[in-house]
Protein backbone atom coordinates (compact mmCIF):
# COMPACT_ATOMS: atom_id res chain seq x y z
CA UNK A 1 0.00 0.00 0.00
CA UNK A 2 1.32 3.46 -1.09
CA UNK A 3 1.26 6.46 1.47
CA UNK A 4 -0.23 10.06 0.20
CA UNK A 5 2.35 12.60 -0.42
CA UNK A 6 0.76 15.58 1.21
CA UNK A 7 1.15 17.81 -2.10
CA UNK A 8 -0.79 14.52 -4.49
CA UNK A 9 -3.20 15.87 -6.59
CA UNK A 10 -5.89 12.98 -7.22
CA UNK A 11 -8.92 12.77 -9.99
CA UNK A 12 -12.06 10.51 -9.41
CA UNK A 13 -11.64 7.43 -11.25
CA UNK A 14 -14.36 7.67 -14.02
CA UNK A 15 -14.79 4.92 -16.79
CA UNK A 16 -15.20 7.67 -19.82
CA UNK A 17 -11.26 8.67 -18.80
CA UNK A 18 -9.89 4.89 -18.61
CA UNK A 19 -8.03 4.84 -22.01
CA UNK A 20 -6.60 8.08 -21.91
CA UNK A 21 -5.44 7.43 -18.11
CA UNK A 22 -3.87 4.36 -19.35
CA UNK A 23 -2.54 5.84 -22.73
CA UNK A 24 -1.05 9.25 -20.94
CA UNK A 25 2.61 9.62 -21.53
CA UNK A 26 2.46 11.83 -18.20
CA UNK A 27 0.34 10.81 -15.09
CA UNK A 28 -2.87 13.00 -15.63
CA UNK A 29 -2.56 13.00 -11.56
CA UNK A 30 -0.15 11.53 -8.76
CA UNK A 31 -3.50 8.74 -7.31
CA UNK A 32 -7.06 8.30 -8.49
CA UNK A 33 -10.07 7.94 -6.29
CA UNK A 34 -12.11 4.93 -6.29
CA UNK A 35 -15.97 4.48 -6.27
CA UNK A 36 -15.83 1.30 -4.80
CA UNK A 37 -19.52 0.24 -5.09
CA UNK A 38 -18.47 0.48 -8.88
CA UNK A 39 -16.11 -2.56 -8.56
CA UNK A 40 -18.09 -4.59 -6.62
CA UNK A 41 -19.56 -7.71 -7.87
CA UNK A 42 -18.32 -6.88 -11.00
CA UNK A 43 -15.79 -8.89 -13.28
CA UNK A 44 -16.03 -7.26 -16.52
CA UNK A 45 -14.02 -4.30 -17.89
CA UNK A 46 -14.58 -2.19 -15.08
CA UNK A 47 -12.47 -4.45 -13.02
CA UNK A 48 -9.57 -4.93 -15.96
CA UNK A 49 -9.22 -1.09 -15.90
CA UNK A 50 -9.14 -0.83 -12.31
CA UNK A 51 -6.87 -3.72 -12.24
CA UNK A 52 -4.60 -1.50 -15.05
CA UNK A 53 -4.97 1.74 -13.39
CA UNK A 54 -3.86 0.53 -9.51
CA UNK A 55 -0.95 -1.38 -10.88
CA UNK A 56 0.34 2.47 -12.33
CA UNK A 57 -0.90 5.05 -9.58
CA UNK A 58 -1.97 4.99 -5.87
CA UNK A 59 -5.45 4.39 -5.58
CA UNK A 60 -7.71 4.89 -2.66
CA UNK A 61 -11.72 3.70 -2.41
CA UNK A 62 -14.47 5.70 -1.32
CA UNK A 63 -18.03 4.38 -1.35
CA UNK A 64 -21.44 5.54 -0.73
CA UNK A 65 -23.48 2.57 0.75
CA UNK A 66 -21.28 1.61 3.98
CA UNK A 67 -24.55 2.92 5.80
CA UNK A 68 -22.30 4.48 8.96
CA UNK A 69 -25.16 6.26 10.62
CA UNK A 70 -27.83 3.51 10.02
CA UNK A 71 -30.06 1.52 12.38
CA UNK A 72 -29.13 -1.62 10.48
CA UNK A 73 -27.04 -4.00 11.54
CA UNK A 74 -23.69 -3.19 9.90
CA UNK A 75 -23.01 -4.91 6.71
CA UNK A 76 -19.94 -7.05 7.02
CA UNK A 77 -21.06 -8.74 3.83
CA UNK A 78 -20.51 -6.05 2.55
CA UNK A 79 -17.74 -4.83 4.54
CA UNK A 80 -15.90 -7.98 3.39
CA UNK A 81 -16.19 -7.40 -0.16
CA UNK A 82 -14.54 -3.66 0.46
CA UNK A 83 -11.52 -5.51 1.99
CA UNK A 84 -11.14 -8.10 -0.78
CA UNK A 85 -11.63 -5.12 -3.63
CA UNK A 86 -8.82 -2.95 -1.31
CA UNK A 87 -6.67 -6.29 -1.40
CA UNK A 88 -7.31 -6.20 -5.17
CA UNK A 89 -5.89 -2.85 -6.10
CA UNK A 90 -3.84 -1.73 -3.08
CA UNK A 91 -5.93 0.44 -1.55
CA UNK A 92 -4.07 3.02 0.75
CA UNK A 93 -7.50 4.13 2.68
CA UNK A 94 -10.95 3.01 2.62
CA UNK A 95 -13.71 5.92 3.00
CA UNK A 96 -17.15 6.43 3.13
CA UNK A 97 -19.29 9.41 4.31
CA UNK A 98 -21.15 10.45 7.53
CA UNK A 99 -24.36 9.65 6.73
CA UNK A 100 -26.85 6.89 6.66
CA UNK A 101 -27.98 5.28 3.48
CA UNK A 102 -30.60 1.88 4.21
CA UNK A 103 -33.15 1.49 6.55
CA UNK A 104 -34.96 -1.85 7.37
CA UNK A 105 -32.83 -3.46 4.42
CA UNK A 106 -33.62 -0.78 1.95
CA UNK A 107 -30.98 0.99 0.17
CA UNK A 108 -31.55 4.39 -0.60
CA UNK A 109 -28.21 5.19 -2.37
CA UNK A 110 -28.16 8.88 -0.94
CA UNK A 111 -26.26 10.57 1.48
CA UNK A 112 -29.50 10.82 4.07
CA UNK A 113 -28.57 13.38 7.21
CA UNK A 114 -28.52 12.91 10.71
CA UNK A 115 -29.10 14.58 14.06
CA UNK A 116 -25.98 15.78 15.52
CA UNK A 117 -27.13 15.07 19.52
CA UNK A 118 -25.28 12.95 21.75
CA UNK A 119 -27.66 9.95 21.56
CA UNK A 120 -26.55 10.20 17.57
CA UNK A 121 -22.94 10.60 18.56
CA UNK A 122 -22.86 7.46 20.54
CA UNK A 123 -24.74 5.44 17.94
CA UNK A 124 -22.18 6.66 15.04
CA UNK A 125 -19.30 5.64 17.61
CA UNK A 126 -20.36 2.12 18.22
CA UNK A 127 -21.02 1.66 14.68
CA UNK A 128 -17.21 3.23 13.51
CA UNK A 129 -15.60 1.20 15.98
CA UNK A 130 -17.27 -1.69 15.01
CA UNK A 131 -16.58 -0.98 11.39
CA UNK A 132 -13.19 -0.87 11.84
CA UNK A 133 -12.58 -3.83 13.61
CA UNK A 134 -13.91 -5.46 10.67
CA UNK A 135 -12.46 -3.56 8.21
CA UNK A 136 -8.98 -3.93 10.80
CA UNK A 137 -7.59 -0.47 10.09
CA UNK A 138 -9.50 3.38 10.66
CA UNK A 139 -12.01 4.47 8.32
CA UNK A 140 -12.27 7.56 6.64
CA UNK A 141 -15.45 9.75 6.81
CA UNK A 142 -16.16 12.49 4.43
CA UNK A 143 -19.01 14.96 5.64
CA UNK A 144 -21.77 14.80 3.01
CA UNK A 145 -23.64 17.80 1.41
CA UNK A 146 -26.89 18.78 3.57
CA UNK A 147 -30.17 20.20 2.57
CA UNK A 148 -31.55 19.97 5.94
CA UNK A 149 -30.68 19.64 9.68
CA UNK A 150 -32.63 18.28 12.66
CA UNK A 151 -33.76 20.15 15.85
CA UNK A 152 -31.72 19.62 18.86
CA UNK A 153 -28.60 19.31 18.16
CA UNK A 154 -26.07 19.51 20.41
CA UNK A 155 -22.83 19.82 18.12
CA UNK A 156 -22.27 21.45 14.83
CA UNK A 157 -21.55 19.06 12.40
CA UNK A 158 -17.77 19.93 12.58
CA UNK A 159 -17.73 19.24 16.51
CA UNK A 160 -19.56 15.95 15.90
CA UNK A 161 -16.74 15.07 13.32
CA UNK A 162 -14.03 16.30 15.69
CA UNK A 163 -15.65 14.09 18.41
CA UNK A 164 -15.98 11.73 16.24
CA UNK A 165 -12.59 11.47 15.73
CA UNK A 166 -11.60 11.62 19.20
CA UNK A 167 -14.02 8.30 20.32
CA UNK A 168 -13.33 6.24 17.41
CA UNK A 169 -9.71 7.36 16.13
CA UNK A 170 -11.37 7.59 12.39
CA UNK A 171 -9.85 9.94 9.90
CA UNK A 172 -11.21 12.67 8.10
CA UNK A 173 -12.25 13.60 4.50
CA UNK A 174 -12.75 17.09 4.48
CA UNK A 175 -15.22 17.55 1.61
CA UNK A 176 -14.56 21.65 0.70
CA UNK A 177 -17.25 21.91 -1.69
CA UNK A 178 -19.75 20.53 0.70
CA UNK A 179 -18.81 22.49 3.58
CA UNK A 180 -19.51 25.69 1.47
CA UNK A 181 -22.59 23.90 0.50
CA UNK A 182 -23.76 23.20 3.34
CA UNK A 183 -22.57 25.99 5.05
CA UNK A 184 -24.97 28.07 2.53
CA UNK A 185 -28.21 26.07 3.04
CA UNK A 186 -27.56 25.80 6.90
CA UNK A 187 -26.38 29.70 7.64
CA UNK A 188 -22.91 28.57 8.87
CA UNK A 189 -19.48 30.04 8.25
CA UNK A 190 -17.53 27.36 6.16
CA UNK A 191 -14.38 29.06 7.68
CA UNK A 192 -15.65 28.38 11.18
CA UNK A 193 -16.30 24.94 10.30
CA UNK A 194 -12.78 24.70 9.04
CA UNK A 195 -10.90 25.91 11.75
CA UNK A 196 -13.46 23.30 14.04
CA UNK A 197 -11.54 20.30 12.19
CA UNK A 198 -8.65 18.40 13.88
CA UNK A 199 -6.50 18.59 11.11
CA UNK A 200 -4.26 16.17 12.08
CA UNK A 201 -6.57 13.71 11.30
CA UNK A 202 -7.68 14.45 7.70
CA UNK A 203 -6.11 12.03 4.94
CA UNK A 204 -7.22 14.54 2.15
CA UNK A 205 -9.56 16.53 0.42
CA UNK A 206 -12.35 17.10 -1.82
CA UNK A 207 -13.06 19.92 -4.22
CA UNK A 208 -16.12 20.10 -6.84
CA UNK A 209 -18.41 22.06 -8.43
CA UNK A 210 -22.19 22.75 -7.31
CA UNK A 211 -25.35 24.46 -8.68
CA UNK A 212 -26.31 27.76 -7.48
CA UNK A 213 -30.15 27.51 -7.42
CA UNK A 214 -32.67 30.90 -5.93
CA UNK A 215 -33.20 29.07 -2.64
CA UNK A 216 -30.08 26.67 -1.82
CA UNK A 217 -26.83 25.56 -3.33
CA UNK A 218 -26.99 21.81 -4.73
CA UNK A 219 -24.04 19.66 -4.38
CA UNK A 220 -24.56 18.47 -8.43
CA UNK A 221 -20.22 18.12 -9.41
CA UNK A 222 -21.30 18.37 -13.05
CA UNK A 223 -19.08 22.02 -13.58
CA UNK A 224 -16.12 23.32 -12.67
CA UNK A 225 -15.52 23.85 -9.10
CA UNK A 226 -16.22 27.89 -7.80
CA UNK A 227 -13.75 30.58 -6.89
CA UNK A 228 -15.48 30.94 -3.44
CA UNK A 229 -14.77 26.94 -2.69
CA UNK A 230 -10.96 27.26 -3.95
CA UNK A 231 -10.57 30.27 -1.92
CA UNK A 232 -12.10 27.52 0.89
CA UNK A 233 -9.54 24.75 -0.11
CA UNK A 234 -6.50 27.30 -0.21
CA UNK A 235 -7.76 28.13 3.74
CA UNK A 236 -8.20 24.02 4.43
CA UNK A 237 -4.77 23.82 2.95
CA UNK A 238 -3.18 26.21 5.18
CA UNK A 239 -4.54 25.25 8.13
CA UNK A 240 -3.77 21.67 7.37
CA UNK A 241 -0.24 22.25 6.30
CA UNK A 242 -0.85 20.44 3.18
CA UNK A 243 -2.88 17.79 2.25
CA UNK A 244 -3.75 15.57 -0.98
CA UNK A 245 -6.72 17.19 -2.87
CA UNK A 246 -8.70 15.06 -5.30
CA UNK A 247 -11.02 16.92 -7.88
CA UNK A 248 -14.55 15.01 -8.38
CA UNK A 249 -16.99 14.92 -11.24
CA UNK A 250 -19.85 12.86 -11.56
CA UNK A 251 -21.79 13.94 -14.60
CA UNK A 252 -21.13 16.63 -17.77
CA UNK A 253 -17.97 14.78 -17.75
CA UNK A 254 -15.45 16.71 -19.53
CA UNK A 255 -11.84 15.39 -21.54
CA UNK A 256 -9.34 14.04 -19.05
CA UNK A 257 -7.17 17.05 -19.98
CA UNK A 258 -9.67 19.51 -19.51
CA UNK A 259 -9.58 18.07 -15.74
CA UNK A 260 -6.40 17.57 -15.17
CA UNK A 261 -6.11 21.78 -16.11
CA UNK A 262 -8.34 22.48 -13.18
CA UNK A 263 -7.10 20.22 -11.02
CA UNK A 264 -3.63 22.18 -11.40
CA UNK A 265 -5.31 25.35 -9.43
CA UNK A 266 -5.08 22.70 -6.38
CA UNK A 267 -1.74 22.75 -6.28
CA UNK A 268 0.52 24.44 -3.62
CA UNK A 269 3.75 24.95 -3.52
CA UNK A 270 6.19 22.05 -2.41
CA UNK A 271 7.81 21.78 0.82
CA UNK A 272 11.29 22.88 0.88
CA UNK A 273 11.87 20.01 3.15
CA UNK A 274 11.93 16.17 2.28
CA UNK A 275 8.75 14.33 1.24
CA UNK A 276 6.36 14.86 3.60
CA UNK A 277 3.36 12.29 4.21
CA UNK A 278 -0.10 12.29 5.31
CA UNK A 279 -0.12 10.79 9.03
CA UNK A 280 -1.05 7.53 9.49
CA UNK B 1 -36.34 9.43 11.96
CA UNK B 2 -34.82 6.92 9.04
CA UNK B 3 -38.20 5.35 8.78
CA UNK B 4 -39.92 8.35 8.30
CA UNK B 5 -37.36 9.48 6.25
CA UNK B 6 -37.14 6.52 4.22
CA UNK B 7 -41.14 6.74 3.63
CA UNK B 8 -41.27 10.26 2.72
CA UNK B 9 -38.35 10.15 0.05
CA UNK B 10 -39.83 6.80 -1.43
CA UNK B 11 -43.66 7.70 -1.86
CA UNK B 12 -45.19 7.08 -5.07
CA UNK B 13 -46.79 10.33 -5.11
CA UNK B 14 -43.99 12.72 -4.15
CA UNK B 15 -42.67 13.85 -0.41
CA UNK B 16 -45.59 15.88 0.11
CA UNK B 17 -47.69 12.89 -0.54
CA UNK B 18 -45.19 10.50 1.57
CA UNK B 19 -45.32 13.57 4.69
CA UNK B 20 -48.90 12.86 4.70
CA UNK B 21 -48.39 8.80 4.50
CA UNK B 22 -46.15 9.13 6.93
CA UNK B 23 -48.54 10.69 9.36
CA UNK B 24 -51.39 8.73 8.67
CA UNK B 25 -48.53 5.42 9.03
CA UNK B 26 -47.97 7.01 12.70
CA UNK B 27 -44.49 7.79 11.66
CA UNK B 28 -43.06 10.68 14.24
CA UNK B 29 -42.03 13.48 11.59
CA UNK B 30 -38.44 14.84 13.04
CA UNK B 31 -38.40 18.21 13.80
CA UNK B 32 -36.57 20.29 10.75
CA UNK B 33 -34.75 23.21 12.34
CA UNK B 34 -35.18 26.27 10.70
CA UNK B 35 -31.76 27.58 9.67
CA UNK B 36 -30.60 28.99 6.99
CA UNK B 37 -32.37 30.74 3.56
CA UNK B 38 -35.45 31.61 4.77
CA UNK B 39 -36.77 30.83 0.97
CA UNK B 40 -35.53 27.48 1.31
CA UNK B 41 -38.15 25.90 3.49
CA UNK B 42 -38.31 22.92 5.46
CA UNK B 43 -40.78 20.94 2.72
CA UNK B 44 -38.51 22.19 -0.11
CA UNK B 45 -35.77 21.07 1.99
CA UNK B 46 -36.99 17.49 2.36
CA UNK B 47 -38.26 17.46 -1.27
CA UNK B 48 -34.27 17.48 -2.62
CA UNK B 49 -34.01 14.23 -1.23
CA UNK B 50 -36.93 12.91 -2.61
CA UNK B 51 -36.45 14.36 -5.96
CA UNK B 52 -32.53 13.34 -6.12
CA UNK B 53 -33.60 9.87 -4.87
CA UNK B 54 -36.21 9.18 -7.52
CA UNK B 55 -33.74 10.77 -10.48
CA UNK B 56 -31.04 8.65 -9.19
CA UNK B 57 -32.41 5.54 -9.52
CA UNK B 58 -34.35 5.78 -12.81
CA UNK B 59 -31.20 7.06 -14.25
CA UNK B 60 -29.60 3.94 -13.24
CA UNK B 61 -32.19 1.54 -14.15
CA UNK B 62 -32.31 3.70 -17.84
CA UNK B 63 -28.77 3.38 -17.75
CA UNK B 64 -29.26 -0.71 -18.33
CA UNK B 65 -32.50 -0.61 -19.61
CA UNK B 66 -31.53 1.85 -22.74
CA UNK B 67 -33.50 0.14 -25.21
CA UNK B 68 -36.87 -0.18 -23.34
CA UNK B 69 -36.73 3.53 -22.14
CA UNK B 70 -36.56 4.51 -25.46
CA UNK B 71 -39.55 1.97 -26.81
CA UNK B 72 -41.78 3.34 -23.96
CA UNK B 73 -41.04 6.54 -24.36
CA UNK B 74 -39.28 8.83 -21.17
CA UNK B 75 -43.28 9.43 -19.12
CA UNK B 76 -44.29 5.71 -19.33
CA UNK B 77 -40.50 4.91 -18.66
CA UNK B 78 -40.63 6.93 -15.61
CA UNK B 79 -43.48 5.34 -14.17
CA UNK B 80 -42.63 2.47 -14.88
CA UNK B 81 -39.55 3.41 -12.65
CA UNK B 82 -41.58 4.89 -9.92
CA UNK B 83 -43.79 1.45 -10.22
CA UNK B 84 -41.19 -1.09 -9.62
CA UNK B 85 -38.89 1.20 -7.38
CA UNK B 86 -42.40 0.65 -4.77
CA UNK B 87 -42.77 -2.62 -5.67
CA UNK B 88 -38.76 -3.97 -5.50
CA UNK B 89 -36.79 -1.47 -3.23
CA UNK B 90 -32.88 -1.72 -3.63
CA UNK B 91 -32.48 -4.35 -1.24
CA UNK B 92 -28.09 -4.09 -2.02
CA UNK B 93 -25.50 -1.86 -1.13
CA UNK B 94 -24.36 -1.67 -5.09
CA UNK B 95 -27.01 -0.03 -7.88
CA UNK B 96 -25.57 -2.87 -9.88
CA UNK B 97 -28.31 -5.24 -8.91
CA UNK B 98 -31.54 -2.45 -8.77
CA UNK B 99 -32.60 -3.52 -12.01
CA UNK B 100 -32.46 -7.63 -11.89
CA UNK B 101 -36.30 -7.60 -11.44
CA UNK B 102 -37.42 -5.41 -14.08
CA UNK B 103 -37.76 -7.79 -16.63
CA UNK B 104 -40.32 -9.85 -14.85
CA UNK B 105 -41.97 -6.88 -13.45
CA UNK B 106 -42.35 -5.57 -17.16
CA UNK B 107 -44.25 -8.44 -17.55
CA UNK B 108 -46.93 -8.15 -14.95
CA UNK B 109 -47.19 -4.03 -14.51
CA UNK B 110 -47.78 -3.99 -18.84
CA UNK B 111 -49.14 -7.41 -19.42
CA UNK B 112 -50.45 -6.18 -22.98
CA UNK B 113 -46.66 -5.05 -23.97
CA UNK B 114 -45.02 -8.88 -24.57
CA UNK B 115 -42.44 -6.61 -26.46
CA UNK B 116 -41.37 -4.77 -23.53
CA UNK B 117 -41.14 -7.44 -21.21
CA UNK B 118 -38.74 -9.43 -24.23
CA UNK B 119 -36.51 -6.31 -24.35
CA UNK B 120 -36.06 -6.03 -20.51
CA UNK B 121 -34.81 -9.51 -21.06
CA UNK B 122 -32.53 -8.93 -23.34
CA UNK B 123 -30.96 -6.00 -21.76
CA UNK B 124 -30.93 -7.80 -18.63
CA UNK B 125 -29.01 -10.22 -20.25
CA UNK B 126 -26.26 -7.81 -21.50
CA UNK B 127 -25.84 -6.32 -17.75
CA UNK B 128 -25.34 -9.79 -16.82
CA UNK B 129 -22.88 -10.41 -19.45
CA UNK B 130 -20.95 -6.99 -18.67
CA UNK B 131 -20.81 -8.17 -14.85
CA UNK B 132 -20.05 -11.79 -14.43
CA UNK B 133 -16.93 -12.81 -13.59
CA UNK B 134 -14.39 -12.75 -15.48
CA UNK B 135 -13.07 -16.34 -15.85
CA UNK B 136 -9.47 -17.39 -18.64
CA UNK B 137 -11.38 -18.94 -21.85
CA UNK B 138 -10.34 -22.92 -22.53
CA UNK B 139 -7.57 -22.67 -24.89
CA UNK B 140 -7.57 -24.97 -28.02
CA UNK B 141 -4.78 -27.06 -26.60
CA UNK B 142 -6.90 -28.30 -23.69
CA UNK B 143 -9.70 -29.69 -25.85
CA UNK B 144 -6.65 -31.11 -27.84
CA UNK B 145 -5.66 -33.04 -24.99
CA UNK B 146 -8.91 -34.46 -24.57
CA UNK B 147 -8.52 -38.78 -25.91
CA UNK B 148 -11.08 -39.78 -28.56
CA UNK B 149 -12.47 -42.20 -26.14
CA UNK B 150 -13.44 -39.60 -23.27
CA UNK B 151 -15.29 -36.70 -25.04
CA UNK B 152 -18.40 -38.80 -24.15
CA UNK B 153 -18.16 -38.62 -20.57
CA UNK B 154 -16.84 -34.84 -20.72
CA UNK B 155 -18.41 -31.87 -19.65
CA UNK B 156 -17.68 -28.43 -20.63
CA UNK B 157 -18.10 -25.17 -18.68
CA UNK B 158 -19.61 -22.57 -20.09
CA UNK B 159 -18.68 -19.16 -18.97
CA UNK B 160 -20.57 -17.63 -16.05
CA UNK B 161 -21.22 -14.77 -19.16
CA UNK B 162 -23.14 -16.42 -21.25
CA UNK B 163 -27.00 -15.76 -21.35
CA UNK B 164 -29.37 -18.23 -24.03
CA UNK B 165 -32.82 -16.59 -24.85
CA UNK B 166 -35.93 -17.26 -27.09
CA UNK B 167 -37.19 -14.16 -28.23
CA UNK B 168 -38.85 -12.64 -31.11
CA UNK B 169 -36.46 -11.58 -33.59
CA UNK B 170 -38.24 -8.22 -33.77
CA UNK B 171 -37.34 -7.65 -30.50
CA UNK B 172 -33.64 -8.36 -31.34
CA UNK B 173 -34.10 -6.22 -34.25
CA UNK B 174 -34.84 -3.46 -32.13
CA UNK B 175 -32.29 -3.66 -29.89
CA UNK B 176 -29.73 -3.73 -32.20
CA UNK B 177 -31.09 -0.88 -34.43
CA UNK B 178 -31.05 1.12 -31.00
CA UNK B 179 -27.43 0.44 -29.95
CA UNK B 180 -25.98 0.95 -32.95
CA UNK B 181 -28.35 4.50 -32.85
CA UNK B 182 -30.07 3.77 -35.47
CA UNK B 183 -34.12 4.10 -36.69
CA UNK B 184 -35.45 0.54 -36.34
CA UNK B 185 -35.92 -0.96 -39.54
CA UNK B 186 -38.40 -3.65 -40.86
CA UNK B 187 -38.71 -6.02 -38.34
CA UNK B 188 -38.23 -10.08 -38.63
CA UNK B 189 -41.22 -12.19 -37.45
CA UNK B 190 -41.03 -15.20 -35.62
CA UNK B 191 -38.53 -16.00 -32.59
CA UNK B 192 -34.52 -16.60 -32.70
CA UNK B 193 -31.99 -17.93 -30.48
CA UNK B 194 -29.84 -15.34 -29.16
CA UNK B 195 -26.28 -16.17 -27.27
CA UNK B 196 -25.20 -12.77 -25.25
CA UNK B 197 -21.56 -13.55 -23.99
CA UNK B 198 -18.22 -11.13 -22.86
CA UNK B 199 -15.42 -11.64 -24.42
CA UNK B 200 -12.19 -9.31 -24.24
CA UNK B 201 -14.38 -7.22 -22.40
CA UNK B 202 -17.03 -6.74 -25.10
CA UNK B 203 -20.67 -7.91 -24.65
CA UNK B 204 -21.25 -9.80 -27.76
CA UNK B 205 -24.59 -11.54 -29.14
CA UNK B 206 -24.97 -14.33 -32.24
CA UNK B 207 -28.03 -15.96 -32.96
CA UNK B 208 -27.85 -19.84 -33.15
CA UNK B 209 -30.24 -22.43 -34.99
CA UNK B 210 -32.43 -23.81 -32.47
CA UNK B 211 -30.99 -27.10 -31.96
CA UNK B 212 -27.62 -25.44 -31.50
CA UNK B 213 -29.01 -23.34 -28.47
CA UNK B 214 -30.43 -26.64 -27.15
CA UNK B 215 -27.19 -27.93 -27.23
CA UNK B 216 -25.22 -25.12 -25.53
CA UNK B 217 -28.35 -24.72 -22.88
CA UNK B 218 -27.63 -28.70 -21.80
CA UNK B 219 -23.88 -27.75 -21.48
CA UNK B 220 -24.59 -24.97 -19.80
CA UNK B 221 -26.59 -27.26 -17.27
CA UNK B 222 -23.32 -29.42 -16.87
CA UNK B 223 -24.66 -32.54 -18.88
CA UNK B 224 -21.92 -34.91 -20.03
CA UNK B 225 -21.49 -34.46 -24.23
CA UNK B 226 -22.84 -37.61 -24.80
CA UNK B 227 -26.57 -36.78 -23.18
CA UNK B 228 -25.88 -33.02 -24.18
CA UNK B 229 -26.61 -34.30 -27.46
CA UNK B 230 -28.69 -36.83 -27.29
CA UNK B 231 -32.32 -36.63 -29.91
CA UNK B 232 -30.18 -34.13 -31.77
CA UNK B 233 -29.36 -35.55 -35.61
CA UNK B 234 -26.12 -36.40 -36.77
CA UNK B 235 -26.49 -34.42 -39.88
CA UNK B 236 -26.21 -30.98 -37.83
CA UNK B 237 -23.44 -29.35 -38.32
CA UNK B 238 -22.03 -29.46 -34.63
CA UNK B 239 -18.18 -29.72 -35.59
CA UNK B 240 -18.84 -26.26 -37.07
CA UNK B 241 -20.49 -25.12 -33.63
CA UNK B 242 -18.27 -25.86 -31.28
CA UNK B 243 -15.51 -24.55 -33.22
CA UNK B 244 -17.26 -20.99 -33.82
CA UNK B 245 -18.24 -21.48 -29.76
CA UNK B 246 -14.60 -22.31 -28.45
CA UNK B 247 -13.22 -19.12 -30.80
CA UNK B 248 -16.10 -17.10 -28.98
CA UNK B 249 -14.50 -18.53 -26.09
CA UNK B 250 -17.77 -19.44 -24.62
CA UNK B 251 -15.84 -22.42 -22.59
CA UNK B 252 -14.08 -21.95 -19.86
CA UNK B 253 -13.56 -25.70 -17.95
CA UNK B 254 -13.39 -28.86 -19.03
CA UNK B 255 -14.23 -31.99 -16.81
Amino acid sequence: MTTLPIEALGLGLRPTHYRDILAATAPPADFFEVLSENYLRTGGRPMRMLDRVAERFPVVLHGVSMNVAGADPVDRAYLRELRALQRRCGARWISDHLCWTAVDGVHLHDLLPIPYTETAMRHVAARVRRIQDELEQPLVLENPSTYLQFAGADYGEAEFLAELVRRTGCRLLVDVNNVFVSGHNHGFEPRSWLRAIPWQSVVWLHVAGHTVLPTHRLDTHDQPVGDEVWRLHALAQRLSGGRPTVLERDDAIPPLAELVTELRRARRPRPAAARQEVPT
Amino acid sequence: MQRWFAAVVTHRGGAAAGVRAAARSGLAAPAIAAVGPTGFRRAARVRVYADAWFVRLREVLGGDYGALRSWLGERAFGRLARAYLAARPSRHPNLNCLGAALPLFVGRALPGDAFAAALARLELAVTHAFDAAAEPELSPDALASVPPARWPRVRLGVGASVRLLRLPAAVVDYHTAWRAGEAPRGARVGQVTLCVWRQDDQVRQRELARPAGQLLRRLQRGLPLRRALDGLPTSLPIDAWFAQWRADGLFTALR
